[in-house]
């Protein structure tokens, strides 16, 4: 469960304004707003990299700014993280990638062990052989795949995926939507997805919550925003293809 | 004012970054494939430039010391001269300013270059703490590799100026020999290893705050980099003079 509680943090020239939202267990929420809304900020927010200059975020009961960071560590364990450039160590091939996150927090895990799990991993991000190849090796949609391995890699509570599309072409991002679909639907874990372009996700959404200029304009279920009124929120159901 | 406020600022913050990174020194041996990494990285990173300088370094310090020298002191001081200015202070200051140089460029680009990719916010959601794993293997290798680049430092300096002496000055080499030992201690080649440490540290710590903490875009590796190398060249330099007083005049 990630609730959050009038969040709000002022930059010079971005912010984000008493922001609350509730994002219930093994759920989709997505989150959508135009670009410069304050998503990314919002998600900066929630994973712990920013500390709001007030409100409360909550994840499974813990409010993350007022623990210490032993604690927040604790807490982010249980995140998988997608991150909008894919965020990959490029000094490191894919295997080192993969399994940076159970071989540092568990260092006497056996090579075999950690050789099988991230194979499993990169096969259900449908990735095979490329274990030895470095980040600049691969493709966009090949990396965002080793990303979405690593995310998994530590079985994680709560997936995280910041513009999962961005940048792929329609194919390439086809295939991402679709895999983030089955990840869902095979491992039923909350799902947040940050998003510009609702299209692929609106299928499998449970919730959506409307950004804009840093201010929530809209959070609750989909069929509520369905009918929801409002200019923005017309021209994303519009961009759904459901008006 | 506004530069006094952002200088205690900064200093502020670099103090309480040592600390992390002291307090990280418990992860030493989790992380002590980092360090033999990093150390290598720093070895391959220096030392050619480090003895290549210091050997043309040795050369010119026994010449001009010889061209302003000549009538002035016997030519058995000349590799003494040599000898004890590269133990107590050129030696340390070449690897300082190398450090500053290479490494530190080196550091601060890399670490500035995963922070605006967003690498190090992703090492802090799955829970690996930055400092403990990119900042303090690279401090721990500096602090171990640095007294034996300074030693090879120190050698290749006085090797260039024994060239010189022997092939250019008519210095023999058994009076460039006896010259060196003159006035020589012991405790000479450990106050220079010392400050070369205490060189090592700063230039280490200085180019991983300004990487870690650069802002977003390509503007900011380069500024970052340009801060870290202005940092650490100026904290060798200041050091370098802190630390003389302690060690050999006071």
């Amino acid at each position: 469960m990630v609730k959050l509680t009038g969040v709000s943090k002022k930059f010079k020239d971005a912010g984000l304004y008493d922001i609350n939202a509730f994002f219930p267990e093994k759920s989709v929420c997505t989150i959508i707003g135009r670009s410069g809304a304050g998503k990314s900020l919002l998600l900066r927010t929630i994973l712990g990299l920013i500390r709001p200059d007030s409100g409360s975020v909550l994840i499974g009961g813990t409010d993350i700014y007022k623990v210490k960071y032993k604690q927040l560590k604790e807490v982010r364990s249980k995140f998988g993280v997608l991150f909008q450039n894919n965020a990959l160590l490029d000094s490191m091939n894919v295997f080192e990638n993969v399994s940076l996150p159970v071989v540092y927090r568990n260092p006497e895990m056996r090579y075999n062990d950690v050789r099988n799990l991230v194979k499993e991993k990169l096969k259900m991000a449908y990735l095979d052989d490329v274990t030895d190849k470095y980040i600049n090796q691969l493709s966009g949609g090949m990396q965002k795949r080793v990303a979405i391995a690593r995310a998994l890699i530590t079985d994680p509570e709560i997936l995280f995926y910041d513009e999962p599309i961005t940048g792929l072409d329609p194919l390439t991002a086809d295939g991402i939507i679709d895999l983030i679909k089955n990840l869902y639907l095979t491992l039923k874990k909350t799902t947040i997805i940050i998003t510009h372009d609702i299209r692929g996700f609106i299928d499998f959404t449970d919730y959506i919550m409307l950004i804009d200029s840093g201010e929530t304009l809209f959070c609750g279920t989909k069929e509520d925003f369905m009918s929801f009124d409002h200019k923005i929120a017309k021209a994303y159901i519009k961009m759904a293809g459901r008006l | 004012m506004k530069y006094v406020n952002s200088f205690l600022i900064t200093s502020g913050e670099i103090t309480i970054f040592i600390l992390r990174i002291i307090k990280s020194f418990k992860m030493i041996f989790k992380n002590y494939r980092l360090i033999v990494f990093n150390m290598f990285e720093i070895i391959t990173e220096s030392l050619f430039i480090l003895i290549f300088a210091s050997l043309f370094m040795g050369m010119v310090s026994a010449y001009q010391i010889v061209y302003q020298m000549k009538d002035v002191i016997p030519m058995l001081y000349v590799s003494t001269i040599v000898t004890q200015a590269v133990l107590i202070e050129i030696g340390p200051l070449i690897v300082g300013i190398g450090f500053s140089g290479k490494v530190s460029s080196q550091i601060s680009a890399e670490l500035a270059s995963m922070k605006v990719t967003d690498q190090i916010d992703a090492l802090e959601v799955m829970s690996i703490d930055p400092i403990e794993y990119l900042v303090m293997p690279r401090v721990v290798a500096a602090i171990l590799i640095i007294p034996f680049l300074t030693l090879i430092t120190e050698f290749s300096v006085v090797f260039g100026a024994f060239i010189m002496s022997i092939g250019v000055l008519d210095i023999t080499s058994n009076m460039f020999i006896e010259g060196s030992k003159m006035n020589f201690a012991m405790f000479q080649i450990f106050g220079g290893l010392i400050k070369s440490v205490a060189f090592g540290f700063f230039t280490v710590v200085l180019s991983c705050y300004f990487g870690i903490t650069a802002k977003t875009g390509a503007r900011a590796v380069g500024k970052a980099t340009t801060l870290s190398v202005s940092a650490a060249a100026i904290a060798v330099v200041v050091l370098d003079y802190i630390f003389t007083r302690i060690l050999f005049i006071w």
